[in-house]
């Protein structure tokens, strides 16, 4: 067949935006469609018209009957089914390439901001590098190739489902009432100017119903496809609103509102790290003072959250909720709300912030967690004065660590609702083998000590 | 689309392979793929315009031919073709689902940095695990299918050989015809070839997967022997590779710090030295 290539670059560009079912969907069209197409069934309907003979003299006659035999020819008319079904596609292509640009230049306005906000932040040192590394982590995050599924996105991508099932089902229709399942040989024609009826043969007829058969089957299966992919989106979308977000790393908004939920533990400092921290470098970090004082705002309280977040990954929010003991829960997504409440007196700002900060500021020095800059979670926390490397080092070593003192932690308990957050902790310690986070019983312990 | 389109899909497939693999893959393209297109399709090219019946009955002719071939020897290769390098894009898709939880890996440990991703995406997979079932029920629907063309050529065209003279009786031939075929020594030499190179993917098929039940076995006796690696330790393995990469990175800069360090305050080591002197 002539060429496929432009179709079939601008189907390669949707295959990125795809989900694996779509995915398998092209790649299904490619191979069982348009391969076979151009490599096997043109050579079959080549001689159609030529090979076409009827069983009379009568001048036309052949070219009549061949016309009323064959009002479109099979290939022909798998060639604009082809079409038509990709068709959808580009237009969701169309609009994902849409939503990228748009996320592409969002991230260069936040960019542009944050620079802004950099030079007016010059005189505070905290603020300033928080600042600054939220910046880098946005230069360094690598362009988006592709759109999250969600919104309006998500209902072009829908829709385009449906119209490609819609698509093919009228094509498959169409071709049972042209030409039913199958060739027959035989065909009888009345049409002027043949004499009377007139026996007209078809040319290779069991072979063009192998081939008929066979690209019916695989619309077949490429409808199917279709119906497992909108199923697929659906069972998503029921689950994500029967039990809430999957486990995943957080996004920002996400752990702010589990970082302001104070999880009350009476004797633990901010950190999580304390308790790492305490083994390997004392000296480093003096246990705080005062173990219950809430962040007061912002900027503090941010910074609580970095120390707390250099326990490695990101889905410590439940440990991090629970090292904060007392933050005020200015946000809290809905599940965190009723621990927040558990948490009690959390929520009271102190007098005693100052204070706490300087304890803070020890243990953060020990404790840097680029980590989780890196991963892209909120930034501030950058007070770890050059610590890097040190930090890992802690890290690394408190990972073999952990698990023992984890458990230790575990036995003694922590404060009530700490509990849930140490079986969720645990839980989240077992699906990674990272070093995991130091669990808040384990500060708590280490506070104590 | 057309053969350089699969072949172009095929290619990335070739990464993930075993050496056999790769043999039977360069079998595939050049002695039936090249073959088929380059010299059997001019042979088959008129078997039907030069396929004649001793009659003037109009319409015998297509009538017998249609009843004598009724699918012809290019259009079976063609699908037999297709069809048997088909469940490569299976491993094809596995390798791919695979490096996707790689990336997500390397972003759970915070390397999600743009040169570990390439990496990700550059570095050979190992044939163990689940992959090595994809791989392997692959290698066994290649072999099945290949057996499956053969017996249907078999079935249509008994002997594999093509006839000079067929006799026909289907309506609306009178009584029976006699038909020729055109070029019937030129077919069955390329049928007897397409054959034996289709004995030879075969015989690959079952040398590679004789070859990936023995590299199994002789894994799993080693992690016998070795307690520590386990399976389906795959992401703890990642892991501490990754983690004992950045160790390495970390000394490796470490040590080049402290020479810079060193370097700038030449007093600095001096005083050292003088220190260790006392």
């Amino acid at each position: 067949m002539g060429d496929w290539n432009l179709l079939g670059s601008i189907l390669e560009e949707v295959h990125i935006h795809s989900t694996i079912v779509g995915k398998i969907w092209l790649t299904i069209l490619f191979i069982f469609r348009m391969l076979v197409l151009g490599v096997a069934a043109e050579d079959v309907w080549d001689d159609e018209q030529s090979e076409f003979i009827c069983n009379t003299e009568q001048p036309g006659c052949s070219n009549i009957c061949y016309d009323k035999a064959f009002p479109i020819s099979l290939i022909r008319y798998w060639v604009l089914q082809i079409i038509f079904v990709s068709s959808p596609s580009l237009v969701y292509m169309g609009h994902a390439l849409y939503r990228l640009r748009a996320l592409e230049k969002e991230r260069q306005k936040r960019k542009a901001h944050l620079r802004a906000q950099l030079e007016d932040l010059e005189p505070m040192p905290e603020e300033h590098r928080r600042v600054e590394r939220e910046l880098r982590k946005l230069e360094e995050q690598k362009k988006v190739n592709k759109a999250p599924l969600r919104g309006s996105l998500l209902r072009t991508y829908v829709l385009h489902i449906l119209t490609r099932s819609v698509v093919e089902v009228g094509f498959m229709i169409g071709q049972y009432l042209l030409y039913g399942f199958h060739m027959s040989p035989l065909y009888k024609c009345t049409r002027a100017p043949c004499p009377n009826t007139v026996d007209c043969f078809v040319s290779r007829p069991t072979e063009k119903t192998i081939f008929m058969v066979f690209m019916n089957s695989i619309a077949a299966v490429s409808l199917f496809l279709n119906i497992l992919e909108i199923a697929h989106l659906g069972l998503k979308k029921i689950q994500k609103s029967l039990y809430g977000r999957p486990r995943r790393p957080v996004a920002p908004a996400e752990e702010e509102a589990s970082l302001y939920n104070s999880k009350k533990s009476s004797v633990v400092p901010p950190a999580c790290l304390p308790s790492d921290v305490s083994p390997p470098r004392p000296a480093t970090a003096p246990p705080p003072p005062l173990p219950h004082a809430p962040a007061p705002s912002g900027p503090p309280l941010r910074q609580h959250r970095g120390e707390l977040r250099g326990a490695p990954p990101p889905r410590q929010r439940h440990s991090a909720a629970q090292h904060h003991g007392q933050q005020p829960p200015p946000s809290s997504s809905s599940e965190e709300a009723p621990r927040a409440a558990a948490a009690g007196a959390g929520g009271t700002p102190g007098p005693v912030t100052a204070s706490r900060r300087a304890p803070r500021k020890h243990s953060r020095v020990s404790i840097c967690r680029d980590l989780e800059e890196e991963r892209g979670d909120s930034p501030d926390s950058g007070h770890c004065p050059g610590t890097r490397k040190s930090s890992f080092l802690s890290r690394v070593l408190t990972g073999s660590r952990a698990g023992s003192d984890s458990e230790s932690a575990d036995s003694r308990g922590g404060s009530g609702p700490g509990s849930v957050s140490v079986s969720g902790s645990e839980g989240k310690r077992r699906e990674e083998s990272s070093p995991p986070s130091s669990p808040p019983p384990a500060a708590a312990m280490g506070r104590r000590v | 689309m057309n053969w350089a389109g699969l072949y172009t899909v095929l290619s990335g497939v070739n990464r993930h392979s075993t050496a056999i693999g790769r043999i039977w893959l360069s079998v595939i393209f050049i002695f039936r793929i090249m073959v088929l297109v380059v010299a059997a399709e001019s042979v088959w090219g008129d078997e039907k315009s030069a396929f004649t019946c001793n009659t003037q009955q109009p319409g015998c002719n297509s009538v017998c031919y249609d009843h004598f071939f009724p699918i012809s020897h290019i259009r079976l290769w063609a699908l037999q073709l297709i069809l048997v390098t088909t469940p490569a894009l299976l491993v094809a898709m596995h390798v791919a689902y695979q490096q996707h939880q790689e990336k997500k890996l390397l972003m759970m440990t915070g390397h999600g940095d743009p040169k570990h991703i390439e990496e990700v995406k550059k570095h050979k997979m190992r044939i163990s695990g689940s992959l090595w079932w994809t791989y392997v029920s692959s290698v066994v629907f290649r072999l099945l299918f290949e057996a499956v063309f053969m017996y249907i050529f078999y079935m249509l065209y008994p002997g594999y050989q093509m006839v000079r003279l067929v006799k026909c009786e289907a309506y609306p031939c009178p009584n029976t015809v006699d038909c020729f075929i055109s070029r019937p020594t030129e077919k069955t030499i390329f049928t007897v070839f397409m054959l034996v190179t289709s004995s030879i993917c075969i015989v690959l098929n079952m040398a590679e997967l004789v070859y990936l039940v023995v590299r199994a076995c002789a894994r799993r006796g080693q992690h016998n022997s070795n307690p520590t690696s386990g399976k389906g330790s795959f992401y703890g393995h990642k892991l501490s590779e990754y983690k004992q990469n950045e160790i390495n990175q970390l000394l490796t800069e470490q040590d080049g710090s402290l020479k810079d360090m060193l370097r700038r305050n030449p007093g600095l080591q001096e005083k050292g030295d003088r220190c260790s002197a006392c």
